[in-house]
């Protein structure tokens, strides 16, 4: 049975954790990685490695870091952080949900070796394959709608001779903001950028301050920044954001 | 000398030619329009097919897939297995947590990779990944709601690499459960 010998605290791991989320113990006072040295120096005695225990440890431990991360916050409620469903958040109910999963995995891998002893006819071809999943109902949306914009057209045409079939697409809105449009904000954020190295996210609106526009500059800018081209900082919440050249 | 016994009714030869020059598994309604038959003389006919080839043959008419393929009989695994390497075939091979996240997909589908994750208590995009790639499990729309992440559900070839004919064939996990 492992147990700690540190300052501070004698015993096993089960009785620090509960002492420390009862509050009897300081989060403070106990070092994690002194935690982790000594389990590691229990285990290379005992040359074993024993799955369940060592489960059970990492249970522990991470309950204790989570507690300590947690009190490095200023937190109002600290005491919400072991609510009752979280004291009794076993690692075995975790285990037992995961578990019929482990046996289907061993079924299907049963199926397969099965499977695999028996051989279909080869094909040079190849069986085609897709790897569009959506992309494949958005075809047939697309073909369905194209198709439909046609009859419209034809049959308004037929029906109003004079009139222009376009005007019947009137109130539909566009779709805002696309990909073609990312890609040409992105151009004017890096001229901008050019210029002057770093600016505020105001400055880089102007006066285009439309819902659909900011929208457009913000998805441009994440795009940017996911390609490191650009460093975005916001100091403080709901305050300005500074964007500057990476 | 052809072997009067194993001759084969017109209708079973014709069905046999389908299968034989098809490499995946055809369905009984395809093969009902394309011998102009209803699906019920089909049935009939490939389950006729399947008792035939079960005797004196070195293959097999299998049920897999939602449809009906001709395969090699497990006995001549080793044999034939030797001319598919030969011929540099190998075996598709699927790691454990390859098979641990193909089996929550299977009994949660459609689902979404965090709830795929919330299952597997780690992360598995890469898995999932792979499993696309290998067209495994396919994106099947989205969930509505934050986000709107994709929807993954196992796909036909999953069905066909893992012999079964349709997902209901696998144990519940009930089941699973039981099995102590």
């Amino acid at each position: 049975m492992f147990e700690i010998e540190t300052e501070g605290f004698s015993g096993p791991l089960d009785l620090l954790c509960e002492l420390i989320e009862s509050g009897s113990l300081d989060f403070a006072q106990i070092r994690l990685s002194e935690i982790v040295f000594l389990y590691t120096t229990y285990l290379r005695k005992k040359e074993e490695l024993p799955l369940n225990e060592i489960l059970h440890f990492l249970s522990l431990t991470s309950r204790l870091l989570h507690g300590k991360a947690f009190s490095l916050f200023p937190s109002p409620k600290n005491e919400d952080l072991w609510s009752e469903d979280e004291e009794e958040f076993p690692v075995e109910r975790v285990v037992g949900l995961y578990k019929p999963y482990r046996k289907a995995a061993a079924c299907l891998e049963e199926l397969l070796a099965e499977r695999q002893r028996c051989f279909p006819r080869i094909s040079h071809e190849g069986a085609l394959f897709f790897d569009a999943g959506d992309l494949y109902m958005l075809g047939m949306i697309w073909w369905g709608l194209l198709e439909e914009y046609q009859k419209r057209k034809k049959d308004l045409s037929e029906e109003f001779p004079g009139d222009d079939p376009e005007d019947f697409w009137q109130g539909v809105p566009t779709a805002i903001p696309e990909e073609g449009q990312v890609e040409s904000r992105m151009e004017e954020l890096r001229r901008l950028l050019e210029k002057e190295r770093s600016l505020s996210f105001q400055d880089l609106l102007g006066d285009r301050t439309s819902k659909a526009f900011v929208v457009l500059t913000l998805l441009a800018l994440l795009e940017m920044c996911r390609k490191e081209e650009v460093l975005i900082i916001q100091k403080e919440v709901f305050g300005n954001i500074h964007v500057s050249s990476a | 000398m052809c072997r009067q016994h194993n001759s084969l009714n017109p209708g079973l030869a014709v069905l046999e030619a389908l299968l034989f020059s098809s490499p995946e598994p055809l369905a009984e309604e395809r093969i009902a329009l394309l011998m102009e038959e209803n699906n019920a003389t089909i049935g009939k006919l490939l389950r006729e097919l399947q008792k035939h080839y079960q005797q004196e043959h070195g293959l097999r008419v299998v049920r897999l897939a939602g449809g009906w393929q001709v395969v090699t009989a497990p006995e001549h695994h080793d044999i034939v297995e030797k001319l598919r390497s030969q011929a540099g075939e190998e075996k598709l091979r699927i790691s454990k947590a390859a098979l641990e996240t193909l089996a929550v997909i299977a009994y949660n589908q459609p689902v979404t990779r965090s709830e795929i994750e919330e299952i597997r208590n780690v992360r598995c995009d890469r898995v999932v990944d792979t499993l696309l790639r290998f067209g495994l499990v396919r994106i099947a729309g989205r969930r509505k709601g934050t986000g709107n992440p994709f929807l993954y559900r196992t796909t036909d070839f999953f069905l066909e690499i893992f012999g079964i004919n349709s997902i209901t064939d696998l144990p519940t996990l009930e089941e699973l459960q039981e099995e102590e």
